[in-house]
């Protein structure tokens, strides 16, 4: 069904992971009236899928300097503007005995060149803050990683955006740009939720939609060299290392293991891929990245992989090539291309340098539409980054101890909010109990957080994601839901739920996860049989 | 340690065969880790519930089509049509009466149940404990059902999404219409497990308290003719708290079919356990069976490890029954193998499917080769005094083909015949 509903914007921009939210927040700070579109949901492309690390720069510093110096200061910056979605971790770059013996020199040197912040460490001060590490490693450097939550950084950039007047619709497609001549006026979407066809007019689209940059571009009519770079990580339910590791090493499969939450993540793989959408994990992958990662702690050998996932990186250039290709980013204005006027594209860049990456194509933006008006999101907070004190929401608001902590531990002072909004003790209660994540949350995310499917809360509160992967969360989540947006088809809803934790535990399926599955199975198996009536 | 016949397993295939043993004068022995797939269950007694994903109206019916027509099926090794349904009739039957006094079975052979399950999906079932008769939607018409949930329970909160999916899923007419009632049963205050809820509900204080609460409600909805509750409704004593309900409330009551963690599951193995004991059966809990140790082609010892203290005993027996259940009890998965530790056999692999659940089902059809007698194959021969039943013999996969305690039962009896022709 087509209904044509004309919305009017300043700026459309196109993809909502970090780099898109990043932009229609600077717009939105800057007074631009901007409209956020993503076809699926927010942060579930590369953002969502990525290792959650704030890179220090260390790991650029051999191969790739500019992406190591911005880093550097994107580092600090981030650190200032979301604390409370920041883990500050640490990081230890160490050498094991079969390592190149000249890389960690090599690294040392590259690191005080770029200004990279380094301290060489006794290896015995390595095992005091790492004891879990496999014995006989040659050198050890301390770095300032930290571990930076995505789904959040996504949601709190667009809240912010939204608080200054942008809009954001997800599971929005674009289906089509509209121009004139040679200037894009718009875009023709299809909402996905509701099946209809409507128009978005506006005086300037952006794309910034990672891997998908190039199919988009092309539609317009422009052309973007990107390269989809798949990268498969590993989720372990415990944590055994604290700190970000890396392998001195030129990169390589398995060699950074970053703590997140309540799980280590194993990373990563470079593979080259020609549909970003196709991208998934393979059981070789896996097997490949444990084997490294036992390398780094014999641990590794006797845990159970609860999920793998693949991102794809938007590499810039086309044929770049996996290790070798720079992590920095581009930005096409696709004028100066001598093609389409009022469009760009950004590819390229990180999820340390999201803020950056924003700040460069808003410069851009809006020097070509002629306003002035400066930066802010070096300076400005992102919400929920004003330092409350866990004590007093405890005290104050009498929430439980554990609830409040975790609530705050997520959404640092929006957790004031969030227990506000409850009404009953029993508004406390765990919906989650792998990732400690209450009944109010949830319910406030489905109001607040620019929720459209049941689906979308795994992404917001964490639910979902732990060892259980929604074997006891699935049903309680979704009868929330249902009481706050009572219009969905709850069997499909339920299946997708289960689908998608089934697609990630796929490729790691043995042993203790398939015995886990099995109860996920026999439990919801009926909700996906065919109805006999 | 010594005995006529070991038994490896106490789940309802192992308490079943080692019941039917001990009654007949044998000395038994039962060793077993604790609580299994058992418990894991709903509690309810499934023959056949679907084939090729068609509702099974007549699951003896069926039976006697699969044994005749599908020689490869597991049920073929009960015997052939009639044969099996033979052996099916009697050992439910045998069943039944043994638990009798533990736990009420109610149900007939040649007609499924269609028991609704706490998600509000529908399970096919011939046998159900007394307390979910009344669940029954064949016996629905033009209901007006009232859905209790209980404030402080942690998984059961959502009668909304069942009310929705039992709707989905009912010919129209069956139920007119659907009340909820939210209440708090007694148990600690903020929420709990649904086990936590049924042991407070086990006093009868604490059920006639409930029992009231319900009937007062009631005087304010008019019309109700069955209530659902979600299934906490006691564990030892369940069928005291039962009755206690059914005299207060002059209504049909039911439990709905649980998910885990499952009272019914963990009600039926309390009462197994009461029944094999009961029967003179010597229980060995906590214990993992280690390894068998085969001589020619008979075993003559059982290693067994106690689980929390490590110390490791020998069991001394003329036979042995495996009967530990599938990969959520005494097979192993090793990677992407299924794996049998007490005769360290691979039993096959596993494919790996992109469709969902696929790869389960694949994983769940693995099992133990048997002979005519139930005693287990290696390479095509049998060991002369081992024997397997239940989900260890794999075959089926429960979810979708709705074959689960009557399997167990109907192989656990064969079992026994085989032992004391």
């Amino acid at each position: 069904m087509s209904q044509e509903v004309l919305v009017l914007e300043r700026v459309i921009i196109i993809g909502g992971g970090a780099t898109g939210a990043g932009i229609a927040r600077d717009l939105a700070l800057r007074g631009l009236n901007v409209i956020l579109l993503e076809r699926g949901d927010l942060a579930s492309g590369a953002t969502g899928r990525c290792h959650a690390l704030l890179h220090s720069g260390g790991r650029y510093v051999v191969k790739d300097p500019e992406s190591a110096r911005e880093c550097v200061s994107e580092n600090e910056i981030l650190r200032r503007i979301a604390p409370h979605i920041i883990e500050d971790t640490g990081g230890l770059f160490v050498s094991l005995p079969h390592d190149p013996d000249d890389y960690p020199d090599k690294f040392a040197e590259c690191a005080k060149k770029i200004g990279v912040k380094l301290r060489e460490l006794d290896v015995s001060d390595a095992y005091s803050i790492e004891p879990m590490l496999r014995k006989g490693i040659k050198r050890a450097f301390w770095a300032n990683d930290a571990v930076i939550d995505p789904f959040r950084l996504v949601i709190l950039n667009v809240l912010d955006a939204v608080r200054h007047g942008a809009e954001v619709r997800t599971y929005t497609e674009v289906i089509s740009f509209l121009r004139e001549g040679n200037h894009v006026i718009g875009v023709k979407v299809y909402d996905r939720i509701h099946g209809q066809t409507y128009v978005i007019k506006a005086d300037f689209t952006v794309i910034a939609a990672g891997a998908w940059s190039g199919i988009l571009a092309e539609k317009a009519g422009a052309k973007v060299p990107v390269t989809a770079d798949k990268g498969t990580l590993l989720v372990i339910p415990y944590r055994i290392f604290n700190t970000v590791i890396n392998r001195l090493r030129p990169p390589s499969d398995g060699d950074i293991i970053v703590p997140h939450q309540l799980a280590n993540i194993i990373g990563t793989t470079s593979i080259p891929v020609n549909d970003p959408d196709m991208a998934s994990p393979s059981r070789d992958e896996v097997a490949r990245m444990m084997n490294a990662a036992v390398e780094l702690s014999p641990a590794f050998a006797s845990v159970r992989v609860i999920r793998a996932y693949a991102g794809c990186r938007p590499l810039a250039g086309e044929g770049a090539h996996g290790r070798e290709a720079s992590r920095t980013f581009t930005i096409i204005d696709h004028e100066k291309e001598g093609e389409i006027w009022s469009l760009m594209t950004i590819v390229g860049g990180k999820l340390t340098t999201y803020r950056l990456m924003a700040e460069r194509l808003s410069e851009m933006l809006i020097s070509k539409l002629g306003i002035r008006s400066p930066c802010a999101t070096h300076k400005e907070p992102l919400p929920g980054a004003d330092g409350i004190n866990v004590e007093e929401l405890i005290k104050k608001y009498k929430v439980p101890s554990l609830v409040a902590r975790n609530i705050m531990r997520r959404w640092g002072s929006l957790a004031v909010d969030i227990v506000n909004s409850a009404r009953v003790p029993l508004d406390y209660a765990v919906t989650c109990a792998c990732e400690l994540v209450s009944r109010a949350e949830v319910r406030y995310a489905i109001r607040n957080f620019f929720v459209r499917k049941p689906v979308d809360l795994i992404r917001r509160v964490g639910v979902c994601m732990g060892p259980c992967q929604g074997l006891s969360c699935i049903l309680p989540l979704l009868s929330e839901y249902v009481k706050e947006k009572p219009d969905i088809d709850v069997l499909d809803e339920l299946r997708e739920l289960v689908k998608e934790r089934w697609k990630g535990s796929a490729p790691v399926l043995k042993a203790a996860q398939l015995r886990q599955w099995l109860l996920t199975y026999t439990l919801f198996y009926s909700a996906f049989r065919r109805r006999t009536k | 340690m010594k005995a006529d016949v070991v038994v490896i397993g106490g789940g309802i295939a192992g308490r079943m065969v080692a019941t039917l043993l001990a009654k007949k004068g044998l000395t038994v022995i039962l060793v077993t880790r604790g609580l299994g797939a058992t418990a894991l269950s709903s509690g309810s007694f499934d023959i056949l519930g679907f084939i090729d994903g068609r509702l099974v109206r007549d699951p003896l019916e069926a039976l006697n089509r699969v044994a005749t027509n599908s020689p490869e099926h597991v049920y073929a090794l009960l015997g052939r049509g009639r044969e099996a349904c033979r052996i099916m009739c009697k050992s439910l039957g045998l069943f039944k009466d043994m638990i009798a006094r533990y736990l009420k079975i109610e149900g007939t052979f040649d007609k499924n149940m269609i028991l609704p399950t706490v998600i509000g999906t529908l399970k096919p079932c011939a046998y159900a404990q007394e307390t979910m008769k009344s669940g029954d939607v064949n016996s629905f018409n033009g209901e007006h059902l009232l859905i209790i949930t209980l404030k402080n329970l942690v998984f059961h909160e959502g009668s909304e999404l069942f009310e929705r999916i039992l709707v989905s899923g009912l010919t129209p007419g069956k139920v007119e219409r659907i009340s909820h009632v939210s209440i708090k049963a007694s148990g600690p205050s903020l929420t709990c497990s649904p086990l936590t809820l049924a042991k407070a509900l086990d006093k009868e204080k604490a059920a006639n308290r409930f029992a009231n609460e319900i009937s007062k409600i009631l005087a304010s909805i008019p019309g109700v003719t069955r209530i659902a509750i979600p299934p906490v409704l006691g564990v030892d004593n369940v069928h005291v708290v039962y009755e206690i309900l059914r005299e207060n409330v002059s209504l049909p009551v039911f439990e709905l079919l649980s998910s885990v963690p499952s009272v019914p599951g963990i009600r039926l193995c309390r009462a197994l356990e009461r029944m094999s004991r009961g029967a003179g059966v010597k229980i060995m809990t906590g214990w993992e069976a280690m390894k068998a140790h085969v001589e020619g082609n008979v075993v003559r010892e059982l290693s067994v490890r106690h689980e929390l203290s490590g110390s490791i005993e020998r069991i001394a027996g003329e036979d042995f029954v495996i009967a530990y259940g599938h990969i959520l009890g005494g097979l192993q998965v090793l990677d992407d193998s299924v794996y049998e530790p007490l005769l360290g056999m691979t039993l096959g692999s596993i494919t790996i499917f992109t469709e969902p659940f696929k790869t389960l089902s694949f994983a769940l059809k693995i099992g133990i080769k048997v002979d005519d007698d139930m005693r287990v194959l290696i390479g095509g021969e049998p060991i002369g005094n081992l024997y397997a039943c239940g989900a260890a013999l794999g075959g089926v996969d429960p979810a979708r083909e709705g074959i689960g305690m009557g399997l167990a039962l109907s192989t656990a009896y064969k079992v026994f015949t085989s032992l004391t022709s």
